[in-house]
C-alpha cells in the first residue's frame, strides 16, 4: 500500500526579487534553515507591467526521501536489470509523482521525441495510484515551448488566410497545449477531430 | 533481458505467477516469449496495444545499448 504523507506545509512557492530573497522567505515562513528543505526555481520572469521589475518564484518541498511508492520500488529493480545507465530523483508534488532522469545514457531516454521517457512514464502510471511524469534535461520545457510556438505560427496563418489548417496526431497532453496557444490568437480556435489516444486538432477561425 | 521482462509483465498483471518468458538466441535477434494468464493478456498489450508498445520501446533502447535486436512477442494461449 502507498504510505501517505501530506507535508502540505512545506510543499509552498515563494516569490522574491532574487533568489536569496525568495529562499530567505521561504526559511521566515517555514521556519527551517534551507539546509532541510528541497527548492526548485520554477519562475524567473520580469513583470509585465511592473516598470520592468523582476521575480522570482521558488518551490520548496520537505527533503524526504520519497515513501515506498510501487512504482519507485519496481523502477529500483528494473533500472538494476535494465542495460542503461540512468539514475533518477523523485519529486512528490501535490498529488503526483515526478521522476526526473540522468546519467550517460540519457540520450537513449530523449531519442525519437522522448519515446523511451513516456515509455517509462506508461509502465510506471500503471503500477502508480498517484499520477506519474517523467522527464529529463527540461524535455517537458522544451517540447511545450516548441509545441507552443508552432501552433501559434500556424493559428497566424490562419488568422492571414481564413484557412483551416490540420496539424498531426497529437496525445492529449501535447493538444491541451495546442488548444491553449491557439485560442490565444485573436478570431482563431481550436478543435481535436478523431478518436482514440492519438487525434489531429484543427485550427479555425471562430464564428462570431 | 528474459528477467527485465518478467518483472514489467509481473508488475502489470493480477497473476504474476502465470507470466512466463522464454528467451530464443538468433543470431542478431534475440526474442522473447511472453505468456501471461488468458485475463491478463489486456494488461500486458494496453489500451491501443499502448503497453506492448512501452515494452517493446524499453527493449529497442536496450537493444541499441547492446547492439542486438530484440523482438517481444505476445503469445495467445490457445
Amino acid at each position: 500500500m502507498e504510505k501517505e504523507e501530506k507535508n502540505n506545509d512545506i510543499d509552498q512557492e515563494f516569490k522574491g526579487r532574487n533568489l536569496e530573497d525568495a529562499i530567505s522567505l521561504a526559511e521566515l515562513t517555514l521556519k527551517l534553515p534551507r539546509t532541510q528543505f528541497n527548492y526548485e526555481v520554477v519562475a524567473e520572469k520580469t513583470k509585465l507591467f511592473g516598470i520592468g521589475t523582476k521575480e522570482i518564484v521558488i518551490r520548496t518541498w520537505p527533503k524526504k526521501p520519497a515513501g515506498d511508492y510501487p512504482a519507485v520500488r519496481f523502477l529500483e529493480q528494473f533500472l538494476s536489470l535494465y542495460p542503461l545507465e540512468i539514475r533518477y530523483q523523485i519529486k512528490e508534488k501535490n498529488d503526483m509523482l515526478y521522476f526526473i532522469f540522468d546519467g550517460m545514457d540519457k540520450y537513449l531516454l530523449l531519442r525519437k521525441d522522448g519515446s523511451l521517457l513516456l515509455a517509462l512514464q506508461h509502465l510506471l502510471n500503471k503500477m502508480s495510484t498517484k499520477k506519474v511524469q517523467t522527464d529529463c534535461d527540461f524535455f517537458r520545457k522544451r517540447k511545450e515551448r516548441e509545441i507552443k510556438e508552432r501552433t501559434q505560427e500556424i493559428a497566424h496563418k490562419v488568422q492571414e488566410t481564413g484557412e483551416n489548417e490540420i496539424l498531426d496526431f497529437m496525445n492529449p497532453y501535447e493538444r491541451r497545449i495546442v488548444h491553449i496557444a491557439a485560442n490565444q490568437v485573436s478570431g482563431i480556435t481550436s478543435e481535436s477531430i478523431g478518436d482514440g489516444f492519438l487525434k489531429q486538432v484543427k485550427i479555425f477561425p471562430s464564428k462570431e | 533481458m528474459q528477467e527485465l521482462v518478467e518483472l514489467i509483465a509481473k508488475a502489470l498483471v493480477d497473476n504474476p505467477d502465470k507470466v512466463h518468458v522464454s528467451q530464443l538466441e538468433g543470431e542478431q535477434t534475440t526474442i522473447l516469449e511472453l505468456k501471461v494468464a488468458q485475463e491478463d493478456l489486456g494488461k500486458v498489450i494496453g489500451k491501443q496495444g499502448r503497453t506492448a508498445r512501452a515494452i517493446r520501446v524499453i527493449l529497442g533502447a536496450a537493444g541499441m545499448k547492446l547492439k542486438r535486436r530484440f523482438n517481444l512477442e505476445i503469445i495467445e494461449k490457445g
